[in-house]
């Protein structure tokens, strides 16, 4: 860390805001190293942008069916001047859908993400950290969560709890700690060996201080890692949990028009309504590996 | 000139995550037939980079970026895998500095010489009992052909791939610190094998090493790699008992001397500079302490001190007043002056 | 010997898991809001009465515990309830699900490994060249397309519009052969194996191929390669001795993989209408038919923890420093 109070110039206040801006800047830099970094970062600014704006520049409300002059629902219609991706076979206007689903899947993503990281974290760091009977109880309920295949248990989880977005939320989260946590703990296990780890306990730290100010930081590259592969594994979750047709049927998400394209038997001609959403899903995928990678040379150097 | 193995010029970069590592300038190095060459240098220095040149096994993360590579006269440093496989162990071997990670884990040892034949073209008979001769030769008995590496102790295992690499009687040996970590007892067995080898076979040998003792013993002719350059070059006689360039002459008083026993060992202050960029300056410079203004502007060009010697240093005349004063420890303690 | 201690405590350790994972499940269902009962209650098949003496058949009205132990006496015989739905052993409904799921899972497993291997081999051998880089991005597509969709898109191409390929099921209910290859063994079934398995497959692979990949990188700058090289062994031999070391991590990750893969071929027998375990389960969630929703989670959670159990003893056999955990 740099001392900049032996700096003579700039206000403390000016420094105290442009050090971390720049820090910021030269980190989001990372992004943009190579074209798939930049792609990704893009097509994620893309969809942030949409879903922060999607009030405003929908072009119908998502959930409103429209009708022709005839006073007929306008089903499955294809592309056309006042319906860009045409119409679903409820008569809802695709593109706003489209525009709407954004929302869900950064919500999704990002809670999901951050009670994953949370959870898996901290099981990893006690468990790497103490070893022995927590370490044991720990892993023995990491693998009971791995030998849960996900779909079906998060089916019945919604079955349980009721179709809502928390709901959603909350199962994900229940299962997908569980990579997370084996990922912090073997990386634990190497890092409590360090010397400066070994010097702080002779110092007399305590363990909740030695766990979280010296061995946490050094796993925080790897969890934010994992947390950003994780928004993505989220996302696709919620999208087949969506897709069986447990989804919350108040929120529009790109799952959820699959999943009433396939059922109400549009998919074999309504293309306008089976390929954007999946496109979205992917894309959005696609951009958070890319992005992802980009800053997996600064977690685990060896992989240059 | 007939020599067997030539650097011409050579320098060699790596390209690492931190930038370029310029580890080999303009080193300029010969080996005749029959003959023994010491490399010798701290850690870092070049030395393992130049033997894998050599062999042709630099990785790809490694570029000959001037000058050239003679083996027997044949250009070798721009050759392709599919050109260089034929004179792979039949004409140049390698000794590795450690057996245990070199030899495959996985196979006998007798798969490893079979392997090795039918690569050339060798029937796996031809090559069980080429093994057999091989390990007799090295001391080993027969019955270590069905073991694996793991099973072996540190010297057997070295004294097998020693016999593995004179399967095909090449003409040339490279050997990377192959005693290096070994027990002292071994380290002799080793040495004296590498010796009887070198008096039976005619073998001509290129011994990386850092301990100057061992390459004493079994060299004719030692070069001393500072930074990945030539600091001096000769008969190992004469230019460990009348070093004539300043690294040298640290190094040499490093080393404990059995002839006196109670004389200070030297430490020379300072550490190697770092190869990140190509410099115009003696690379000893920082830790020289004749040092003076030109030695930090300009490389100094290797110089005849006398009959098949040479050194690079810009005061080369002055090599034995030098000397004399570098036989004073205080000389060494004391670092450079400001 | 220590191996063998080992083994007996690993085993140990997944019959603990199984049963935690029993009594879990269990649990889990009985708190589903409803039960059978009320469905049939809602078409107005049943009396009041009658569904209290439906309850009392199905040892509905007995405490959870009671239910609990009914169940795990029944299971040790083999007996694994009747289907609230179907009226029918649960062991008859499952059965014939089951086996159409294994003949749709097992296709789509050994082709993603095996095609992972061999193009994460090409890969990782390339490392550094261009084709690599670009290689390594194009296969993390298939793996970010959502599987259900790129079922839906290849169905809406091969199947609706091209019509090479049939739109769902597992055979036809009346196939008559035209064709004269039309008559080989199987062919109807293997007509409907085409997509669902390239669906699969395009999703699996990228995980056991990346492992491959990274795996094979490792392997080359190892020292053993060094002097292998320095042998003069030809570029084959070269690359069949690093894919023997790098395949380790592949096999390991590969049973894990198939826990990972119950989800997706639930996915993929939705798309598909294909009559199998997942969608089975599916749907007896929805009917709240819970002996054979609940059958079919254990089963497959079983299959997955056994599989996590064979791939420690592999580990522990292959490597003996793991065996004093």
């Amino acid at each position: 860390m740099t001392d900049t109070s032996s700096l003579s110039a700039p206000p403390a206040l000016v420094v105290r805001i442009a050090v971390p801006m720049r820090r910021l800047a030269r980190f989001l830099a990372i992004a943009f190293e190579t074209w798939s970094g930049s792609f990704g970062i893009t097509v994620l600014a893309i969809i942030v942008l949409v879903a922060a704006l999607s009030p405003w520049i929908a072009p119908y409300d998502p959930i409103a069916n429209h009708f022709n002059q005839a006073g007929q629902l306008k089903r499955l219609e294809p592309p056309s001047a006042a319906h860009w991706l045409g119409t679903t076979y409820y008569g809802l206007d695709v593109l706003s859908q489209m525009i709407d689903g954004t929302r869900i899947v950064l919500v999704v993503g990002i809670t999901c993400a951050f009670f994953i990281a949370i959870i898996g974290t901290n099981v990893g760091l006690v468990a790497g950290y103490y070893g022995g009977r927590i370490d044991a109880a720990l892993m023995r309920i990491t693998g009971l969560a791995f030998g849960i295949p996900f779909i079906p248990f998060a089916v019945v989880l919604v079955a349980l709890l009721g179709p809502s977005l928390w709901n959603m939320i909350l199962t994900i989260s229940l299962l997908m700690w569980r990579t997370t946590a084996r990922v912090i703990r073997s990386q634990v296990l190497s890092v409590r060996e360090r010397g400066f780890v070994k010097a702080a306990k002779i110092a007399g730290a305590s363990d909740l201080r030695i766990i979280y100010v010296h061995i946490f930081p050094n796993v925080l590259p790897m969890t934010l890692l994992y947390v950003a592969f994780d928004i993505a594994w989220a996302v696709l979750a919620e999208a087949s949990i969506s897709f069986l047709g447990f989804g919350d049927p108040n929120q529009v998400s790109w799952g959820q028009m699959l999943y009433l394209a396939y059922v109400s038997g549009s998919i074999r001609q309504a293309w306008w309504w089976t390929i954007p959403p999946g496109l979205g899903l992917s894309l959005f995928v696609i951009a958070v590996f890319l992005v992802g990678r980009q800053y997996e040379k600064l977690a685990s150097p060896r992989l240059r | 000139m007939g020599a067997l193995l030539e650097f011409e010029d050579i320098s060699i970069v790596y390209r690492t995550q931190e930038g370029e590592v310029f580890a080999v300038e303009g080193v300029k190095l010969a080996l005749a037939a029959g003959q023994a060459l010491g490399l010798v240098g701290e850690s870092g220095c070049g030395k393992s980079t130049l033997a894998l040149a050599a062999l042709g096994l630099l990785p790809r993360s490694a570029r000959i970026t001037h000058g050239a590579i003679r083996f027997d006269g044949d250009l070798i440093s721009g050759k392709g895998e599919s050109e260089l496989r034929p004179l792979r162990w039949r004409r140049m071997a390698y000794v590795p500095q450690s057996a245990l990670a070199s030899l495959v884990p996985v196979h006998s040892i007798r798969r490893q010489f079979r392997d090795t034949a039918a690569a050339h073209g060798m029937r796996a008979t031809e090559a069980d009992a080429r093994a057999v001769e091989l390990l007799r030769q090295v001391e080993l008995d027969r019955a270590v052909l069905d073991r694996f590496p793991h099973e072996l102790s540190g010297g057997m295992r070295q004294r097998a791939i020693i016999a593995l690499a004179l399967l095909f009687r090449p003409p040339m040996l490279v050997a990377d610190e192959p005693t290096t970590g070994l027990d002292v007892i071994v380290q002799r067995q080793i040495v004296n094998l590498l010796s009887d080898l070198r008096r039976s076979e005619g073998l001509s040998l290129i011994f990386i090493s850092h301990d100057i003792g061992v390459v004493a013993e079994l060299c004719d002719r030692v070069a001393v790699l500072y930074a990945g350059e030539v600091m001096e070059e000769g008969p190992t006689t004469e230019v460990l008992s009348r070093p004539a360039h300043p690294y040298t002459m640290g190094l040499a008083q490093s080393f404990p001397d059995i002839r006196a026993p109670d004389r200070p060992l030297v430490s020379i202050a300072g550490h190697t500079p770092r190869l990140t960029e190509p410099t115009r300056a003696c690379p000893f410079a920082s830790r020289c302490p004749f040092v003076r203004e030109v030695c930090r502007t300009t490389k100094p060009a290797r110089v005849r001190v006398a009959q098949g010697r040479s050194i690079a240093c810009h005061f080369a005349s002055d090599s034995e007043a030098m000397r004399e004063a570098a036989a004073r420890p205080g000389l060494w303690d004391a670092g450079q002056a400001a | 010997m220590e191996f063998l201690g080992f083994a007996a405590r690993r085993t140990v350790h997944t019959a603990v898991t199984l049963v935690l994972l029993l009594v879990f499940m269990f649990v889990l269902f009985r708190l589903i809001p409803g039960d059978p009962t009320t469905l049939l209650l809602g078409t107005g098949e049943l009396t009041l009465e009658a569904q209290q003496r439906l309850r009392a058949q199905w040892g509905l009205d007995q405490s959870l515990f009671e239910q609990l132990l009914a169940y795990c006496r029944n299971l040790i015989s083999g007996e694994l309830g009747l289907s609230f739905y179907y009226r029918r052993p649960v062991t008859e409904v499952i059965g014939p699900m089951l086996i159409n799921t294994v003949i749709l899972m097992l296709p789509i497993l050994v082709l993603a490994i095996g095609l992972g291997i061999v193009i994460g081999t090409w890969l990782g051998w390339r490392r550094g060249e261009r084709v690599e880089e670009l290689g390594a991005v194009l296969v993390l597509i298939p793996r970010a397309l959502p599987v259900f969709w790129t079922g839906i898109v290849l169905l809406s191409l091969f199947a609706y519009k091209l019509q090479w390929f049939p739109i769902g099921g597992i055979r036809e209910a009346f196939f008559y052969p035209e064709a004269w290859y039309q008559n080989l063994p199987y062919y109807d079934v293997l007509q409907h194996l085409v997509l669902p398995v390239a669906t699969g497959v395009l999703a699996s692979m990228a995980d056991p191929l990346m492992i491959m990949r990274t795996s094979l990188i490792e392997v080359r700058d190892e020292e053993f390669m060094v002097l292998a090289r320095a042998r003069g062994l030809s570029t084959r031999s070269l690359q069949r001795l690093a894919r023997r070391s790098a395949l380790l991590p592949v096999l390991t990750y590969s049973a894990v993989m198939v826990g990972f893969a119950f989800g997706g071929q639930v996915l993929l027998e939705v798309v598909f209408t294909w009559p199998g375990m997942g969608r089975l389960m599916v749907n007896s969630v929805t009917q709240r038919d819970y002996p054979v929703a609940q059958a079919a989670f254990f089963l497959m959670a079983s299959v997955v923890v056994v599989l996590n159990l064979i791939v420690d003893l592999l580990y522990g056999w292959l490597d003996p420093r793991i065996r004093h955990d």
